[in-house]
């Protein structure tokens, strides 16, 4: 039969998993800042040279993009050869960091290290880095 | 609230502190927002950098001229070896070798004590190829190596 109380029944109270995911969602933001890179549009769509004994990178800045037919956008704008020293600005960085594809002939590479306009900018080629075959071999160059 | 609903207490709830609760579901949707931006604008691929050119005069290993003419008649500098690098193998004066099997040759350039390496890629020659030849070289601690462009040899 129906008992009287005293006191109303305390109200259940639903577990709050809230703050719990608020921290994983924290920590995944976390990783995605430490060990990621932010890049512009098409900056992941060239296919790197790669390579396996050199150490881990950040990507750096700025990035002049070259795809295979050799087209080049500096930080994610379009840029020609003649003007990349202009588009590097008055305050010229120490570096430019080359992210090249790697079927590009070397010919268009080596072109930009030639130019007298760039001089006193050391040019950096950005490879992607590739886990070392088990034996050790290299990466297979070129792919002949 | 407990008086007003009709239920007999004992105990009147005004003496008890109201609890606020904070809200922590605004503070959990800006977390997504930050997480779905990084998530979409962000690489985790790892990259490593390998050095073109040393920053002080431009093109240091550039030359004047044809490629194919300095290669003709190579200066015999002490200690320094001159290649052909073409898609995806090596010329050292007559001998041809894959890439691949690089890696076995370099000990050797160490032994005989070779200091600088000029390397004229020819047109078949890609930035893959390059990439390969001067990470085996600096791996094995070979770090004057002068890449010659212009070259008009076909090659590969």
């Amino acid at each position: 039969m129906h008992k009287a109380r005293l006191l109303p029944p305390a109200p259940r109270r639903q577990p709050d998993f809230s703050l719990a995911i608020v921290n994983i969602v924290l920590l995944l933001v976390f990783f995605f800042l430490i060990t990621g890179s932010l890049v512009q549009q098409g900056e992941t769509e060239v296919d790197l040279a790669e390579t396996s004994a050199l150490p881990l990178e950040r990507l750096p800045r700025p990035l002049l993009l070259i795809d295979a037919a050799g087209a080049m956008a500096l930080d994610g704008q379009g840029v020609r050869a003649e003007g990349l020293a202009a588009a590097l600005g008055p305050d010229r960085p120490e570096a430019l960091y080359l992210l090249a594809d790697a079927g590009l002939p070397a010919d268009r590479l080596l072109a930009l290290t030639t130019r007298p306009d760039l001089a006193g900018i050391s040019l950096r080629l950005v490879t992607l880095h590739m886990r070392p075959a088990p034996d050790g071999d290299a990466p297979d160059g070129g792919g002949s | 609230m407990a008086g007003q609903g009709g239920g007999l207490t004992l105990i009147p709830d005004a003496g008890r502190k109201r609890r606020y609760g904070f809200a922590l579901t605004p503070l959990a949707d800006a977390m997504f927002q930050l997480l779905i931006f990084f998530m979409l604008s962000s690489t985790l691929s790892p990259y490593s950098l390998i050095a073109l050119t040393g920053g002080a005069p431009a093109g240091q290993s550039a030359q004047e001229g044809p490629a194919d003419m300095q290669a003709e008649a190579p200066v015999e500098a002490a200690r320094s070896v001159t290649w052909q690098l073409s898609r995806g193998q090596i010329r050292a004066g007559q001998q041809v070798m894959p890439l691949e099997d690089l890696r076995g040759v370099l000990p050797v350039l160490r032994e005989e004590r070779i200091e600088e390496v000029l390397i004229f890629p020819t047109r078949s020659a890609r930035v893959q190829d390059i990439a390969t030849v001067l990470e085996l070289l600096g791996s094995q601690g070979i770090t004057k190596v002068r890449l010659i462009g212009g070259s008009r040899v076909e090659g590969g």
